[in-house]
């Protein structure tokens, strides 16, 4: 019989009966420095969205604040990008990871201390960031805007907690790997190389300038194809066997995809620029319709996984309806990408902001729900309690899930007719600009539910947290007290 | 880290021993692309013209400040000799304190001098 | 695949090829590149003042390349050239002197590859437009950027730099002057002229019409072109 979780913590587990430790035990081990990242990073999704939304406002409102230089389009643009990526996603991202190098290797987390401090130099790190880009010191790179002197920060912080992940990895009991920690292992292998290029290179060497458009748009790829991208899917195989109590379909399968889908996505990217050599548009395009194989073998082994199996659990756990989404998401990505390596389609949707559809879908619809499904399944694990308000959790799949199709609607179509117009030499550009202004109307109204939505997301936790601190601090002194 | 042991789990030896080896791969990747880097980087476009330039700014400094601060001999037969100025100015106070002497070989001083002399080694 | 230490061999291998395939070819390729020698013995580029370099600074802090691209697109590849935005489409060498190469990924505003060669671009209306852009294209979406302007009251004379607003935009007495930063963020614009032929990007030129019979057309002077037309 399992003993409650509060009194094995102090005991040491005696007896060779168990090989493994218990999940609760595990997830013990990880919840300070876990809960500081979700928090965290849940924190920085909602202040993303805000400034999201307020460069969508001044698009079509552009005398707004204008006055204020910290708050100019372009710097508001940058500080939602950047806090999206490296405050939300990046930080989820390494919380997930962790938490699930720990399940499926079935060990304790190793070095949580290590992963508390770096944590807090993580948010150090975007706080610094952030100010660093409103005071003027920003980047002119697509998913590198905070200024260089931030990403030192960055990679010590990394180094900390890729250290506690891999040494996790390390420890692990469970010999068999499961596909998501190669995903994972790769995530943790990329990232601190691509750091260290966008940081060398692109910040503290004095490179050739013409070199920059191809490494940071090298850098931008590979952050979100193979450092985000990974953990996403990481997180889907698991949640697609767990919730359907299923083992996964095909391992052979998953296998040749995980390979295929690696060698593919590093040589993505370049599809959309001009001005490089010919060679490199020409390769991104290919490789993007190669994409097709790994991801439709990573869809087939998910649905013969999920499809059918324990309906009942399925619909009682909140983060199904997230995996689905996120899933479907990723198989909707790929189709855009391939649309946008079709020449003929380029020519009149390159260089507008279908491309940017495109990118706000990869980060929300398809990383973003994968990082929810795994929130709501690993924060009451931590906390041992569950989401206080069900509502709450309902509104905000809802919320997200309209607003970003919304947005991404908004985006594509207006991306078309921009497009279109900028095709027409006949039409003068303000026109062209005034055509797309009602597309970005409804692209702030799907940002505004989205943020709506995060912000219940960010009350939900708030407010566990708060009973897990009573009960952990407040509740045991009282008794004491009495 | 106790704990681990009993699960059947690497030891503390074993994992600091990982931990360096991945430390170690995390500043090896550094130091391959800043290795690519220097075996690679040509430097800026007008980097060789930036050169020369610096060059010529430094020898024509230390020909100017040689010719402006350092005293020496610029023709030992006729007496000529290059003085700093602060030591010309107080030679000439020093002569000067007795005027009718001091101005009494003037003409004949400045007639000697003006003979074609070799230009000093700065021109 | 149990292995760790064989994927981390499959990773590295992966990643490398990337890497070399996109950074360190590219250091080797694009990175050797020097100015183009036209057929006039000129070189190309030649370089930007170094008010228009500091411009580049001032067009970086404020994200100018969120809205605005650099990459002129070839002709028949999109409306680009039609449009007046560039003779011929751009490439890498055209930047080959900056400091920072700001290509841009979304149209929201104009391209800028050529914008300092536009017939209605003069340094007056690019002041204008940055102060307020609204007063020099009436429906534009682009922010204003009163920050980099100063405000002050006429002492003696109007500046020569202040700036020709419409009667009522600022008060009685007082003129708005750019600031450095306004200075050199125009006369950076204004150095972006990206429309001389280079061996990479030839001036693209209309396709000529077929001719519409097989006859032989009328004997032309063997000694080169008419006098008066283009080569």
């Amino acid at each position: 019989m399992t003993a409650p979780t509060t009194e094995i913590k102090n005991e040491r587990r005696i007896g060779a009966a168990d090989v493994h430790p218990l999940p609760p035990e595990i997830d013990y081990s990880c919840r300070t420095p876990l809960t500081l990242l979700i928090a965290c990073s849940l924190l920085w999704l909602v202040v993303s969205l805000l400034f999201s939304v307020l460069a969508s406002i001044k698009m079509h409102a552009p005398g707004m604040m204008a006055g204020v230089e910290a708050l100019t389009y372009g710097r508001v643009a940058a500080v939602a990008s950047s806090t999206l990526l490296y405050g939300f996603l990046s930080q989820a991202g390494i919380a997930i990871a962790l938490w699930l190098f720990a399940r499926m290797g079935r060990t304790f987390l190793i070095l949580p201390n290590a992963a508390i401090v770096g944590g807090i130099l993580w948010n150090l790190g975007v706080l610094a960031g952030v100010g660093g880009i409103m005071a003027g010191g920003m980047n002119h790179f697509p998913a590198y805007e905070m200024p260089s002197w931030t990403t030192p920060i960055f990679i010590v912080a990394f180094l900390l907690l890729g250290l506690s992940g891999l040494l996790t990895f390390v420890a692990r009991t469970e010999r068999e790997l499961y596909p998501s920690t190669w995903f994972l292992f790769a995530s943790f292998f990329v990232f601190p190389w691509i750091s260290a290029v966008a940081y060398l290179l692109l910040g503290r060497y004095r490179i050739r300038p013409v070199l920059e458009p191809i490494i940071s748009t090298w850098y931008a790829n590979q952050f979100v194809l193979l450092w985000l991208a990974p953990i996403a899917l990481a997180v889907i195989f698991y949640f697609i066997s767990k919730l359907s109590a299923q083992p996964l379909y095909s391992r052979q399968l998953a296998v040749f995809s995980f390979w295929l889908y690696l060698l593919g996505a590093t040589a993505s990217g370049f599809q959309n620029l001009v001005a490089v050599p010919a060679w490199m548009p020409i390769l991104s395009s290919t490789v993007n319709w190669l994409l097709a194989v790994p991801v439709a073998g990573m869809l087939y082994n998910w649905y013969h996984t999920w499809a059918g199996h324990n309906r009942a659990k399925k619909q009682k756990d909140v983060s199904s309806k997230y995996v689905v989404f996120s899933a479907v998401a990723f198989l909707v990505m790929t189709v855009l990408l391939g649309m946008l390596s079709f020449r003929q389609i380029d020519k009149v949707v390159g260089l507008t902001i279908f491309v940017t559809g495109v990118s706000t879908w990869t980060l929300y619809g398809f990383i973003g729900m994968a990082f929810f499904a795994a929130i709501y399944h690993i924060a009451p694990r931590l906390t041992e309690i569950d989401w206080p308000s069900p509502r709450l959790t309902k509104i905000h799949f809802g919320l997200t899930a309209a607003g970003l199709v919304l947005v991404t609607l908004a985006l594509l179509l207006g991306g078309y007719v921009q497009g279109a117009g900028i095709n027409t030499p006949s039409l003068p550009f303000v026109q062209v600009a005034r055509r797309v202004v009602m597309f970005i109307g409804i692209n702030s109204l799907g940002l505004i539910l989205m943020l709506v939505g995060q912000v219940g997301l960010l009350w939900n936790l708030i407010l566990m947290l708060k009973s897990c601190a009573i009960r952990c601090c407040g509740a045991g002194r009282k008794e004491v007290a009495r | 880290m106790a704990n681990h042991g009993t699960y059947n789990s690497p030891g503390g030896f074993k994992l600091t021993i990982y931990g360096i080896v991945i430390a170690a791969c995390f500043l090896l990747m550094f130091y391959v692309v800043r290795g690519m880097y220097i075996k690679n980087n040509p430097g800026r476009v007008n980097s060789a013209r930036a050169a020369e330039r610096v060059k010529a700014r430094n020898e024509l400094r230390e020909k100017t400040t040689t010719a402006l601060l350092q005293g020496g001999m610029i023709d030992t037969n006729k007496g000529i000799v290059r003085l700093p100025i602060a030591r010309a100015m107080q030679l000439t106070v020093e002569a000067y304190q007795n005027p009718e002497a001091a101005r009494s070989n003037l003409v004949a001083r400045a007639q000697k001098a003006a003979e074609p002399v070799a230009p000093p080694s700065f021109e | 695949m149990n292995n760790g230490p064989l994927i981390f061999v499959g990773l590295l291998f992966t990643m490398l090829w990337s890497y070399y395939g996109f950074v360190v070819t590219n250091f080797r390729d694009v990175g050797r590149q020097e100015p183009f020698e036209t057929m006039t013995g000129d070189k190309y580029p030649t370089g930007r003042s170094g008010t228009a370099n500091l411009g580049q600074e001032v067009y970086r802090a404020n994200g100018c390349a969120s809205c605005h691209t650099m990459q002129a697109r070839t002709r028949g590849y999109g409306a680009d050239i039609e449009r007046g935005w560039g003779k011929r489409n751009t490439v890498l060498r055209d930047f080959l002197w900056d400091n920072h190469v700001f290509l841009g990924q979304t149209r929201i505003g104009p391209d800028l590859a050529t914008v300092g060669a536009r017939n209605y671009s003069t340094p007056e209306w690019q002041f204008l437009h940055l102060y307020n852009p609204r007063l020099v294209v009436p429906e534009s979406l682009m922010p204003r950027y009163p920050y980099l302007f100063k405000e002050r009251k006429i002492v003696g004379q109007r500046s020569p730099n202040a700036l020709a607003l419409p009667a009522g935009a600022v008060k009685e007495g007082h003129e708005i002057v750019p600031t450095a930063e306004a200075t050199a963020l125009v006369e950076y614009v204004m150095s972006l002229r990206a429309d001389t032929a280079i061996f990479e990007a030839p001036l693209n030129p209309k396709p000529k019409p077929a001719p519409e019979t097989n006859e032989v057309t009328a004997a032309v002077p063997t000694n080169g072109p008419a006098p008066g037309t283009n080569p």
